[in-house]
């Protein structure tokens, strides 16, 4: 391993074993060959890489996909089934709320646990002891068992622990999301200070933004596989843009349509594309959220504009309706818009091309997490919304940022409704 | 192979140990008598049952008080054993963080309940040595072999240790076998009677037991004033720790696999 590079992953596959009862289980962990009664499953697939000292690498992906056995891989928990992991320098890792803390120890007793597990001897922990207080200021609570704590102190006090402990590698996998406000940005704080002397950074979240922000590297893994490593807001695109399936190219050339046709209107990045080309009838065939620079948008302002295109085949009598609904993060419909209810007129279209639909949207709306949900129907005479036949599932999620507290936003609510205001008053009598 | 791994982490051990043994009781009202209570209600339990209803005699010419005095020498041993028996197979189970979320040296685990089970063995020997006292006036100067007796049993309380909480991260209902295992052992332990009265064939059978040798040296020495058999105990130490060095091999055969199975 070159000096620069602290931690290197070549190759390394995790592959879980799923039995079918307890038997299988024992014979199989003294003789691995025994296959009967055994199923498998990859968790990751052939992952490589190398970490520069100072890089910060943020890692997202799907639920599922793979990042946090990554992280353990890497932090020497799991043991990789094929490949290798060397890293260089004491690690630090903040897996999970709590991890590494036995609930039945005081706060006390588990940051000498911890500092000790880290390597350090006791009387090191306890010159150390009052910095970790002070930075986690959790108070009395310090001296009760962990399982009392609630999920925010937890957070604190175990990012107090590894970060007093001035970890050469600090690994963080979405655990920080749990503290409030001013202990999040106090935490952030101290990571920048730490990556300044030399520390490095790799970071599980599923908030772009923070990806964008503080990492100058981003790896995006699908399914275990390391799809994309490279500049942040690329991997982000690429990740908003592919995790939806792509474009199945022979599928696209089997259909009845002209293709030249297709490959010139789509574009390249989406948020969602169809797996498999649609049929005589007609569908949806890409969706892609723009911002106001025409990129793929992730985030945008309260009241800023966004274009959502839509690209549709049309059914074979040339008509369809297409709709759009978004939704809050509690699955809630806020909004649902049209063909239908814009009074658009669909009668000019042809059967078996594509068709785009472009909608212009300002979003007003608070501050938080939007998906979009995009649907097509048949419309059904004499009037009406019609008979749904394709629907792309949620896409996004959008954000819609909000910074509350240092900005004046234009609107408090869920909504900003179009507003004038005039103010009056009268002449005052003397 | 058996002392490296707890070389290493000296300093964890200690403070694990420290914890286990002053967290045990935190938060109940009767603290340490609990530790004291235990055994002294088993005891008067054992010795009522079996010495005045079933009026069992140690030795032909024994009273009900020698009785009580033996039957106590052999469960100090038997309660050591069977608390491992039962805790060991939930070492690492109710230890997930240990094993997937930190870099936690696994094997010292069972030191720290082995280190453990031993302090209450101690209290034990020390409450068997008041009540001594008060029956019979000064023990026997032999008594001061016991940390010998310890010395050669303890591999055996990690060799359950290892076997048990690797064994138990795999198979999870072990712990329904061992504490049927423990009961039975109970009574398949010259406990409540001498090895000398038991039927030829059941006496070598008796031998075999890991509990026997130990407890009959323990009784040699509290209560008879006589030295324990060195070379038996060296022996019992040799096979004891190759046996411990086998459960560690198994521990470690299986160390990899936990991680997955949790």
């Amino acid at each position: 391993m070159s000096d620069d590079i602290v931690i290197s992953v070549r190759d390394v596959s995790k592959r879980y074993f799923v039995f079918e009862n307890q038997l299988a289980r024992l014979r199989h962990a003294f003789l691995p060959a025994s296959t009967s009664g055994v199923s498998e499953t990859w968790a990751l697939r052939n992952v490589s890489f190398d970490v520069k000292k100072g890089e910060a690498v943020g890692i997202i992906g799907r639920n599922g996909s793979g990042k946090s056995t990554l992280l353990e891989i890497i932090t020497g928990t799991l043991k990789p089934t094929a490949g290798a992991v060397s890293s260089s320098g004491r690690i630090a890792a903040l897996l999970q709320l709590g991890s590494g803390f036995n609930p039945e120890y005081t706060g006390r007793e588990n940051v000498f646990l911890n500092g000790l597990l880290m390597g350090l001897t006791r009387a090191e922990i306890e010159s150390r002891f009052d910095e970790i207080a002070t930075f986690a200021d959790i108070g009395e609570v310090l001296d009760r068992p962990v399982k009392t704590y609630s999920s925010g102190m937890l957070i604190r006090l175990a990012f107090s622990v590894q970060v007093a402990l001035y970890p050469d590698i600090l690994i963080v996998d979405e655990a920080l999301s749990v503290g409030d406000y001013f202990f999040r940005q106090k935490c952030f704080g101290r990571i920048n200070k730490l990556r300044e002397s030399g520390m490095t950074l790799l970071f599980v979240t599923h908030e772009m933004k923070k990806i964008t922000t503080i990492c100058n590297r981003a790896l995006y893994l699908h399914k275990g596989v390391l799809r994309h490593d490279g500049n942040p807001n690329s991997v982000v695109r690429s990740y908003l843009g592919f995790d939806a399936g792509t474009v199945d190219k022979q599928g696209l050339e089997a259909s009845h349509m002209e293709p030249e046709h297709i490959l010139t209107t789509l574009p390249d990045a989406t948020h969602w594309r169809r797996d498999n080309l649609m049929h005589q009838t007609g569908g949806l065939l890409a969706v892609s959220i723009l911002d106001v620079e025409g990129d793929l948008a992730t985030t945008v302002r309260i009241n800023e504009s966004v274009r959502v295109r839509v690209y549709f085949v049309p059914d074979p009598q040339g008509q369809a309706h297409v709709y759009l609904q978004l939704k809050n993060e509690f699955d809630k419909i806020i909004f649902t818009t049209g063909t239908y209810f814009l009074d658009i007129d669909i009668i000019e279209l042809q059967p078996k091309r594509v068709a785009l639909l472009e909608f212009e949207l300002k979003m007003s709306l608070g501050g938080g997490g939007y998906s979009f949900l995009v649907m097509m129907a048949h419309p059904v005479p004499p009037n009406g919304i019609g008979e749904i036949v394709d629907s792309t599932g949620s896409i996004g999620p959008l954000t819609v940022m909000g910074n509350y507290q240092y900005e004046c936003a234009p609107f408090l609510g869920p909504f900003g409704l179009p507003v004038r205001a005039h103010l009056k008053q009268t002449k005052s009598e003397d | 192979m058996v002392f490296k791994a707890v070389l290493d982490h000296r300093q964890l051990l200690m403070e694990l140990v420290k914890r286990e043994f002053s967290g045990q009781y935190r938060g109940s009202f009767g603290g340490i008598l609990w530790s004291l209570v235990e055994p002294l209600l088993m005891l008067t339990i054992y010795v009522a049952a079996f010495g005045f209803i079933m009026q069992a005699r140690w030795s032909q010419t024994g009273d009900a008080k020698e009785y009580a005095f033996m039957v106590f020498t052999g469960l100090i041993i038997f309660q050591a054993f069977s608390e491992c028996l039962n805790k060991a197979p939930k070492l690492i189970v109710s230890n997930p963080n240990f094993v997937k979320k930190v870099l936690f040296p696994l094997e010292i685990l069972p030191w720290v309940m082995s280190i453990a089970t031993l302090a209450h063995l101690l209290i034990s020997v020390t409450l068997w040595l008041a009540g001594y006292i008060l029956m019979f006036g000064t023990p026997h100067v032999t008594v001061l072999y016991f940390p010998i007796v310890l010395i050669a049993f303890f591999p055996m309380l990690l060799a359950v240790g290892w076997l048990l909480a690797a064994v138990g991260v795999v198979v999870r209902d072990i712990d329904q076998a061992t504490g049927m295992l423990g009961r039975a052992l109970l009574f398949m332990t010259p406990i409540f009677y001498s090895l000398d009265r038991a039927p030829a064939l059941i006496k070598k059978a008796l031998l075999v037991n890991p509990l026997t040798f130990i407890i009959e040296q323990f009784r040699l020495i509290l209560f008879f004033g006589q030295p324990p058999n060195f070379v038996g105990l060296l022996i019992y130490f040799g096979i004891a720790l190759a046996v411990s060095s086998g459960a560690l091999l198994i521990f470690r055969r299986l160390r990899s696999v936990f991680a997955d199975n949790l």
